[in-house]
């Protein structure tokens, strides 16, 4: 063999080193182009997932629902005589517990108790204000029909402010009765009134029997007049809370800006361009939205599809079990308070959830109201009656659930069980916690319907959907 | 002989004109009647393809017999015997088992021919009344896109591992190998609840139905309100079909939504609203004075109507007010109509409605 040169050695070395160098720099581009892809997939939004986004974006929202019971759901003097009582401590019994106790507008309007405590202890947890309008039931049960209906039961239940309905009404009288009187009317026996109505009510959630007794002693006219002026603070309250409107969340920005883009021609590849959702918050919409599914009832601008479902939240005591949907309806069927009583607005042909409400089928029998996730990272606990103190244990649940607890004794049926395991790894519950934190709305201190230290200098606030960033 | 042959035609065009105006007198045609006589010629095909199939059976048990016995004869004339009847009776059973198939196609193109005839004979009975013919749709609204996950009752702990999950069972409708995969085209985001729920190819969503009896006839359609109206969205894409026939309307068997583009039987998403149910015996008489239960589900789906809808009134002879309808997502509904009408059997009326 002949003596290879230097230089020959040298060419060798340089033709076979290309392959290395080549196979080096197509491992290095590859390598590059799937991180980056990886990035870019993330942001990669077609058209059609805009429109999909766009339902979950507060900006989507319609008009409120008109209320066909409530005359008064859109009056502002109406709205604004009932913050006033929203707030007001002194129409509880003893003097220290308003509707603001559990509904705190710091905290979105719940209380970060696992069982809603004013004068006793209650069985559940405090749901939020916000987005209540939307929902034909309110309630975890949904065992009323209207935010009017509702908001009368916590004055005179024993365990949250224990007002009996006339002692309420000779309150009301006493610190408002001028507002009262511009919205609803002049009232001719107010002299009457202030003296007989007094401990009387025929509620049975009040704390003695005494006061039913009271009630069947009056008659039959001031009854009536008790019953009227009761459920016109109820109607403002609810004008009050259809006055709330809730910020835009960092989410609502991001999809808006989408739509923006998705309008104007091209699509953003890059976090550069919309800043409101850092990638892992994005990775974990993504899942929300897919492979969790959990968008399948968590839907529409306020996520929730306000529908009953059973997902086995354990019971908060097996000797006890919470009927949930089932005990509702039978609630709504002797509520004194419903569409269909007389002191409801509407006629009763036009109280059609009412009319035809589901009252029979297997799947109520445990199914609770699905809350909103607006806020929800800052509105622990969570579940029907607290039983999961923070999010993990609520993903955690879902990403392995169990069975609903079943007794055979105390349901009257299996109860159905709505949802399906997740099977997501550890970094993608992570993923949707971030996400779950961007639905949070900024507190709106400067909103006149949030902060009752806000005085009232505007006369003529529209009470329209303005939408804030 | 001028004058007979003048006679000659006079007699034949009085015998022309006689036809021609039976004919003619005849041009009213009774479509209950024409689709009653097509409903028992497609009856009378069942019957014969099941008793062809039954004969089918039947022989090839006597063919195994015979080739049973073929096997363990041990004399050679006897068992070439045995399997040549054999062999002859298994071309007559495959005969048998083709006219089966024959007929029982005969029979399915028969009963569709026959609902269209029925459908026609409606219209022509109850006339203005009806305002669509179209199967009842929803308005094409993103927001109910989801269908919720209840594919399970209850289920014991130990069927805990043996849950698919959203991603996994979709998988599997769709056969996709990484379960992965995109199926909605044109999204990025992967949603599970859009898959659909096994709807059969040939689900009729037809808004005029046959009673399981087969003794009534019954059409629904939305009652439009007005403000109602307002909320539906329409896209275009749903309604437009792909593919247009030309072909007769009367044989064609599919229902082609585009045949009346004009008048659409929209459900109002995720709002109470009500039917008119109108309804029929076979010959054309209204069915007055029933009584008539709702019911309905959402197949796969462990959930039934979210509401409790009723009938509340009797608005004309016949048809009937159904109120408190609702459906709060997109999807394939069953609704069941049972019907107690004098003088007739317990029946019940199924509509299958893919909203």
């Amino acid at each position: 063999m002949k003596k290879k040169s230097k230089t020959s050695r040298f060419k060798m070395y340089l033709y076979y080193g290309q392959f290395y160098i080549m196979v080096l720099i197509g491992i290095f581009s590859a390598h590059k182009a799937y991180t980056e892809n990886k990035e870019s997939s993330i942001y990669g939004f077609t058209r059609a997932d805009v429109a999909f986004l766009q339902a979950f974006s507060l900006s989507s929202l319609p008009k409120l629902p008109v209320s066909v019971s409530n005359k008064y759901a859109d009056n502002i003097a109406a709205a604004k005589l009932g913050r006033k009582i929203f707030y007001d401590r002194r129409l509880s019994k003893n003097k220290k517990i308003s509707c603001s106790s559990c509904h705190q507008p710091e905290k979105y309007f719940t209380d970060g108790l696992s069982q809603a405590k004013a004068l006793g202890v209650g069985k559940r947890s405090t749901p939020t204000l916000l987005g209540a309008v939307w929902s034909p039931w309110q309630y975890w049960d949904g065992r009323k029909d209207s935010l009017w209906s509702q908001a009368l039961e916590p004055i005179e239940h024993r365990d949250e402010m224990g007002t009996d309905r006339a002692t309420f009404v000779r309150k009301l009288l006493k610190y408002y009765r001028d507002d009262y009187q511009e919205i609803f009317g002049k009232i001719s026996n107010l002299k009457k009134l202030q003296r007989s109505a007094k401990n009387a009510s025929p509620s049975k959630h009040i704390s003695h029997v005494k006061l039913e007794k009271r009630w069947q002693a009056l008659d039959e006219g001031m009854r009536t007049q008790i019953n009227r002026i009761f459920t016109n603070a109820g109607k403002s309250l609810m004008a009050y809370q259809r006055q709330l409107i809730l910020p835009l969340s960092r989410f609502d920005k991001f999809v808006d800006a989408l739509s923006d883009y998705s309008s104007s021609g091209h699509l953003p590849g890059r976090e550069a361009e919309i800043p409101y959702l850092s990638p892992q918050e994005i990775s974990g919409m993504r899942l929300f939205m897919g492979k969790g599914n959990c968008a399948s009832c968590h839907n529409g601008p306020f996520f929730t599809n306000y529908e009953f479902h059973n997902i086995g939240a354990p019971e908060f005591n097996e000797k006890q079990v919470d009927l949930g949907r089932y005990s509702g309806v039978q609630s709504l069927m002797h509520d004194e308070f419903s569409c269909l009583s007389v002191w409801s607005d509407a006629q009763q042909s036009q109280c059609q959830e009412m009319m035809f409400l589901k009252r029979s089928g297997p799947e109520l029998v445990g199914a609770f109201k699905t809350p909103t996730l607006r806020n929800i990272s800052q509105t622990a606990p969570y579940m029907q009656s607290g039983q999961f103190l923070d999010l993990t244990q609520v993903l955690n649940h879902y990403n392995v659930p169990v069975p609903p607890f079943y007794d055979r004794g105390q349901h009257p049926n299996r109860p159905h069980f709505d949802i399906l395991p997740l099977k997501l790894e550890q970094d993608e519950i992570e993923n949707i916690l971030f996400f779950l934190d961007a639905l949070t709305s900024v507190y709106p201190s400067d909103d006149f319907w949030w902060n009752i230290n806000l005085k009232d200098n505007t006369s003529s606030i529209q009470g329209s959907h303005v939408k804030r960033s | 002989m001028l004058y007979k042959l003048m006679l000659y035609k006079l007699l034949g065009a009085c015998i022309f004109l006689s036809i021609s105006g039976y004919i003619y007198a005849g041009s009213t045609i009774d479509f209950f009647e024409l689709g009653n006589d097509t409903l028992s010629r497609s009856e009378v095909s069942g019957k014969a393809a099941g008793q062809a199939i039954i004969d089918a059976n039947m022989m090839r048990r006597d063919i195994r017999k015979l080739r049973a016995r073929a096997k363990k004869s041990i004399h050679e004339e006897k068992t070439k015997e045995w399997i040549a009847s054999a062999n002859e009776l298994a071309a007559t059973m495959q005969n048998l088992q083709t006219d089966g198939a024959l007929l029982r196609e005969k029979e399915s193109h028969l009963f569709k021919k026959s609902l269209n005839y029925l459908e026609e004979g409606m219209v022509s009975v109850l006339g203005d009344k009806i305002r669509t013919r179209n199967p009842i749709l929803m308005a094409d609204n993103t927001a109910l896109f989801f269908a919720h996950n209840t594919k399970f009752r209850s289920v014991h702990p130990n069927m805990l591992n043996k849950m698919g999950t959203a991603i996994e069972n979709r998988a599997q409708i769709f056969n996709l190998d990484d379960g992965s995969k995109n199926i909605n085209t044109g999204m990025s985001l992967m949603i599970p609840a859009l898959a659909e729920q096994n709807v059969p190819q040939e689900l009729d969503i037809s808004s005029f139905q046959l009673s399981r009896e087969r003794q009534f006839y019954a059409h629904i359609e939305v009652v439009e309100d007005k403000a109602n109206h307002k909320a539906v969205v329409l896209d275009d894409h749903d309604l437009l079909g792909e593919g247009e026939s030309d072909s007769d309307p009367y044989l064609d068997d599919s229902i082609d939504a585009t045949q009346y583009p004009t008048e659409l039987n929209l459900a109002p998403p995720n709002t109470i609203h009500s039917w008119l149910f109108m309804i029929t015996d076979l010959y054309g008489n209204r069915i007055e004075y029933a009584e008539i239960d709702v019911g309905g589900h959402m197949p796969g789906h462990v959930h039934g109507l979210p509401t409790q809808p009723r009938v509340t009134k009797e608005i004309h002879p016949g048809i009937y007010r159904v109120e408190g309808m609702k459906f709060q997502m997109k999807g394939w509904w069953v609704v069941e109509f049972t019907v107690r009408g004098v003088g007739h059997k317990v029946d019940s009326i199924i509509f299958n409605l893919v909203l």
